[in-house]
């Protein structure tokens, strides 16, 4: 029979080896930084907002309302121009048609004067680009830039908030990402 | 046995914060004067040899800023914000590796971004261009004379003290938004070489 103190010795063992199991993991977190499904822009929507997304100018892309889906359970239905409440929408999407640019979407979060949430935005989608783009493709671009409204930045990989459309690793183009959980 | 406990418990909370602030990993706060732009770039690359070899790169100079001149494109429809900036800069052509330019050629450069009646915008992963500043761009004619750069904080390297950089190494606040082909102080010689020895293989 093992004398009494090996015991404490094991005990003191063990968590000796849970105290380098956390600080290794904490070294870890430290200087690789923590793997995250996304990444947040510097601020945030107040919660007594609705994100009311409304659109001008548009000939009308059928993927707005899929995109939408991506991020919320109950999507977002954009109004058309003849319906906007100035004092009920925080979300305003444009058509542009430019050819001078390298990007098919843009998105500016505006903060509010006194506080450091965000309380308007403009969506810009690029129909240079979208015109050309297959549906899925639209909607990858639509989805990614409503991803911004709500405060997400870039990720790298098969997310929907990749910051390309075409190309290799690209968002659509490598990995066919086109909603926040499907693929094609 | 009382210390391997304060070091447990220390740990534990050390690590919780460390978790909690990567999952909350913010992005610096832009001044109030400095709407940021989120863009989704229509083409992106894996390698130089894909950036210079693509059919959208119609021209790769080495180039020096003379001029620019920003504005705002306000859309007819209303906005939220007062607007997109845009910057048209004027680069004088040095060195032509890929296209018809010729050297002395000066061709304008179309940039989202800018400064306006005190507004700054900056797209988050392709800070504004600087006027003086020494660069091998990666370019699409879009209009004659026209030129934006291919892919954006792709398609820009910035000269200095003869060593070429790729986008977050000299334009702060970027993104390193460059990888994989990230190019941190090669000799620019070296860089314009590898380029030339590239357009060869083709």
């Amino acid at each position: 029979m093992s004398p009494p103190y090996t015991a404490e010795i094991r005990m003191r063992k063990s968590l000796l080896l849970l105290a380098t199991a956390l600080m290794v993991t904490l070294m870890l977190g430290l200087f690789i930084g923590v793997a995250s499904a996304y990444t947040l822009l510097d601020r945030r929507w107040p919660e007594t907002l609705v994100l009311a997304i409304y659109y001008y100018n548009f000939s009308g892309y059928s993927e707005v309302v899929p995109a939408s889906d991506s991020w919320c359970t109950t999507p977002i239905r954009p109004n058309l121009y003849k319906h906007v409440h100035w004092t009920s929408a925080y979300v305003f999407a444009h058509q542009l048609n430019n050819p001078g640019v390298s990007w098919d979407g843009a998105t500016l979060l505006y903060p509010g004067p006194s506080g450091p949430e965000y309380t308007e935005a403009d969506v810009y989608l690029n129909h240079y680009y979208l015109a050309g783009y297959v549906s899925e493709a639209r909607q990858s671009v639509i989805a990614h830039e409503f991803g911004h409204v709500l405060g997400l930045g870039h990720e790298l990989g098969a997310v929907l908030m990749n910051q390309w459309t075409f190309g290799t690793g690209s968002r659509w183009g490598a990995y066919h990402i086109y909603t926040r959980s499907r693929t094609i | 046995m009382k210390k391997l406990i304060l070091i447990l418990s220390v740990a534990a909370v050390a690590l919780m914060l460390v978790l909690a602030s990567g999952h909350l990993a913010n992005r610096s706060s832009p001044n109030s004067n400095v709407t940021i732009v989120e863009v989704s770039w229509a083409r992106g690359y894996n390698s130089l040899k894909e950036l210079a070899t693509s059919p959208y790169t119609n021209a790769i100079v080495r180039g020096i800023l003379i001029d620019a001149k920003s504005y705002r494109e306000k859309p007819q429809e209303p906005t939220r914000g007062p607007g997109l900036i845009f910057t048209d800069y004027l680069l004088e052509v040095q060195l032509v590796v890929k296209g018809s330019l010729k050297v002395s050629d000066v061709i304008t450069i179309h940039q989202t971004g800018g400064a306006v009646d005190g507004e700054t915008m900056i797209v988050r992963d392709d800070p504004p261009l600087r006027v003086g500043d020494t660069l091998i761009l990666f370019l699409h004619e879009y209009e004659s004379g026209k030129y934006y750069i291919e892919a954006g904080p792709q398609g820009r390297f910035a000269i200095q003290n003869g060593l070429a950089y790729s986008l977050g190494e000299v334009y702060e606040p970027a993104e390193a938004m460059t990888r994989p082909f990230k190019t941190y102080g090669q000799s620019e010689t070296q860089f314009i070489n590898s380029i030339i020895s590239i357009l060869k293989q083709e």
